[in-house]
This record gives structure tokens, sequence and C-alpha cells, in this order.
């Protein structure tokens, strides 16, 4: 990690500091309206970009980020403070994907032929892509939306996020070794995968 | 490509637990250029949709669903804002009843925390309540099931408890009472469907072919 992106990391979690007491404040003398604008100010972004890579379909992934608001609001009173509340609502964002993915799965399987939603992987390598940088981003989205819905979660925690292993088993609800198997495991995959249609990391 | 299968198996995990690579990943070239291009390939993870954010107007849709909320749970007022708010819609009612259509049909899924129980995160668990609140589209016949892992039938109730008719609404609450996943589901028919008897696919296949339509609420896990 370079002086830079260490400053970065460094203003972020200040900032992130920042926005946690400011939310916490507002919960404490009961102005959840305002936590809850704190919130979505600062995390709507990150949850919906998260949401986005887990579910590949736009529209989806604003029903999971609205929901995630709603039930955080609706739960506020029962937050008990064991982690941030950033990690809280990546908890319930990574729970209500998962519960999407398996909804997605059973209606396709049910009504084939009606569901089109999903944006398709584009597989197409061709000479028309113009920035390498581009299609390899492609085939990455492609590649780990190969990954099993569990082990994707904990890459895009991971790597898109930036959580540590301790902040993503209050995430995920599982050990931190766990997680840090899942993950080793999942980079040779998206290594191959990236292979496979003809792209170097 | 080089590749160290070594390092795939072992550096890896290494790595993300935090812990030193040992020797034989400083000697080995091939590790050592295996962990470049894994660094790469993380540093390429972390960009993905870096410049995706969610829609315009997504935060004004979440206020607009809180206040739908809130109107809501607004009914527990006194007695005498109630009677005349029941009046002023009554009247409302028949006022405008010929001229209006009823809402589209829609099922509403809201789990609660069982009694005594403190809910953590968003997860459901055994004797949390789940709740469900339909709007019929003005169908002559509204029947509200919940199948437990797409086989058992666990709720099915029309206009009798623990379902509660009223108009163009249908409710019903039911205990979660194992784990599993629990599919709700609003059949609207002109005559009642056919008795479930074979598992959600099945009896939703029959009820399709019996002229039923579907509203199919949101997935509940209980773990």
């Amino acid at each position: 990690m370079g002086k830079e992106e260490v400053i970065n990391a460094v203003a972020g979690l200040e900032t992130r500091e920042i926005i946690e007491q400011a939310a916490l404040t507002a919960l404490d003398q009961g102005r959840r309206e305002e936590a809850l604008d704190v919130l979505m100010r600062s995390y709507g972004q990150s949850l919906y970009r998260y949401c986005r890579q887990m579910l590949r379909d736009a529209a989806l992934a604003e029903d999971v980020l609205q929901i995630t608001f709603l039930e955080a609001f609706r739960d506020f009173t029962r937050f008990e403070h064991r982690s941030s509340i950033r990690s809280w609502l990546f908890g319930i964002a990574a729970h209500r994907c998962l519960d999407a993915l398996k909804k997605r799965k059973r209606w396709a399987a049910r009504f084939a032929p009606l569901d089109a939603v999903v944006e398709k992987p584009h597989d197409d390598m061709s000479a028309e892509d113009d920035a390498v940088a581009a299609q390899i981003n492609r085939r990455l989205a492609n590649c780990v939306q190969r990954l099993d819905p569990q082990v994707r979660t904990a890459v895009l925690l991971r790597y898109i996020e930036g959580f540590s292993y301790p902040e993503m088993a209050t995430v995920c609800g599982h050990r931190p070794a766990t997680l840090q198997a899942r993950v080793a495991r999942a980079l040779p995959v998206l290594r191959r995968c990236l292979e496979e249609g003809g792209v170097r990391p | 490509m080089t590749r160290c299968e070594r390092f795939e198996q072992e550096g890896l995990l290494l790595l993300e637990q935090g812990r030193r690579l040992g020797e034989h990943f400083e000697i080995c070239a091939d590790c050592r250029t295996a962990r470049i291009e894994y660094e790469k390939l993380q540093a390429r993870i972390g960009a993905l949709g870096r410049d995706e954010a969610p829609p315009a107007g997504w935060e004004a849709r979440v206020r607009a669903a809180l206040e739908r909320r809130k109107a809501r749970e607004w009914w527990p007022q006194p007695r005498f804002v109630l009677a005349a708010a029941a009046v002023a819609l009554v009247s409302a009612a028949i006022f405008f009843a010929p001229r209006l259509e009823p809402p589209p049909p829609s099922l509403a899924v809201e789990t609660q925390a069982g009694h005594g129980q403190t809910r953590r995160g968003a997860e459901v668990h055994p004797d949390d309540f789940l709740t469900l609140t339909a709007r019929t589209g003005g169908a002559r016949h509204a029947e509200l099931r919940v199948y437990l892992n797409d086989a058992e039938v666990v709720l099915r109730c029309s206009t009798e408890p623990p379902c509660a008719r009223d108009g163009d609404r249908l409710e019903a609450t039911l205990r979660l009472h194992a784990m599993g996943l629990y599919q709700p589901v609003l059949l609207l028919s002109d005559a009642a469907p056919p008795i479930p008897e074979s598992g959600l696919d099945a009896d939703l296949h029959d009820a399709v072919n019996a002229g039923a339509r579907l509203v199919m609420g949101d997935e509940v896990d209980v773990r």
C-alpha cells in the first residue's frame, strides 16, 4: 500500500467515525429520521455498489438497498452496538441479497421463459472493445458472478468494501477463519476464469 | 503463465490471515510473480463498479415507503379521532365507490420478533411472527397460503381465522414454528381454488389452471 493509499484509508476511517458518531447521537436522542438520512447519504452508494455486484441487476439492487434501510429504520431500537452501524447495514444487505438470489433462482426455475431481467454476462471479447481495462473489468465481473453467493459475498466485502475479517464475521455470521479460506480459495478460481477468457489480471 | 501452486494453496491463505509468508515464497521466483499478479487481481476486484451510483431519487423512495408504513401504524389514536376518521372514510368510500378502481393486488410480508425475544439484525428465528397484508384487487375469492420448504402448507385461509378480510384488505399472522424457507402466496380467483395437496409447485400449477392469479410474497428464511 502506497503512502497516498494509506492517507486515504486513514481519512476514510476518520470520516467513518464521524458518520457513526453522528448517526448514534441522533439515535440516542430519538431522531431516527435524521439518523436514517445520515446513513443513506454516507453508505447508500457503497451499499448499492455491493448489491449491484452481488446481483448484477440494477432494479433488484435498488430494491434491496431500499429494503436494507427500511429494515434498519424499523430495527434501530434493537441495534445492540456490537458492531459498527456500517457493518450492521452491510449485514442486512448481505442477507437480503442472498434472499433475492435464492428467490430469483427459484422464480427462474418456475417461470423461466417469463424471466429475463438479469443482466446477461458479456462473454463476447470482440475487437470493438476499445479499452482493455474495461474488457478485463467486464470479464472479471462475470467471473465474480459465477462464484457461489456465499463466496461472492466474502470476496466483495473484502476487496470492494475493505472489511477486515472480524468485521466480515459480524456481517456474514461466519468465523473469520472460514471467510479467510473462502476468499483465499476464490482468488485462483477468479484468476483461472479470467485466463479462460484470454485475460490476464 | 507462471504459476506456483504452493502459493495458491498456502500463500494466499497466509496473506488473508495476515501472517508472514515462509522462506520458500521469498526465494521462489514463480511465487513472487504470482503474488504480484494476485495483488493486481485484488485491486481489480476492488475497482469493480467504482462509479456505480444508485438511481436518482432512491432516498426519496425510501422516505416515501417509510411514510406509508407510518400511516399504517397511525391507527392506535384516541377513540374520537378514530371515530371521526372512520366517518370520513365511510363517507368518502360511499361517495367515491362507483368511480374508484381497487388498488392492484399486492402481498406485503413483515416479520416481528417472538414474544420476549430480542431480534439481532435482520435474521428471523423460530417463534418469530410473520404478518401478511394483502390487497385483493377486488377479487371475489382471495386466499392466503404459506408453504414451508415448498412442501408443507402451514397457513391457508380466506375469510376465516387466522385470516381477517376487510373489504379489499386481507391479513393473517403466523407463528414461524420451525426453521426453513417460508413462501407466502396470495391466490385470487372467482371461486375457491383446488385444495392444496401436492406441494408448492404442483398446487400453484393447479390453481393457475383453475383460473387463479398468484401474487408471490417475499420468502422468509427462518434460521
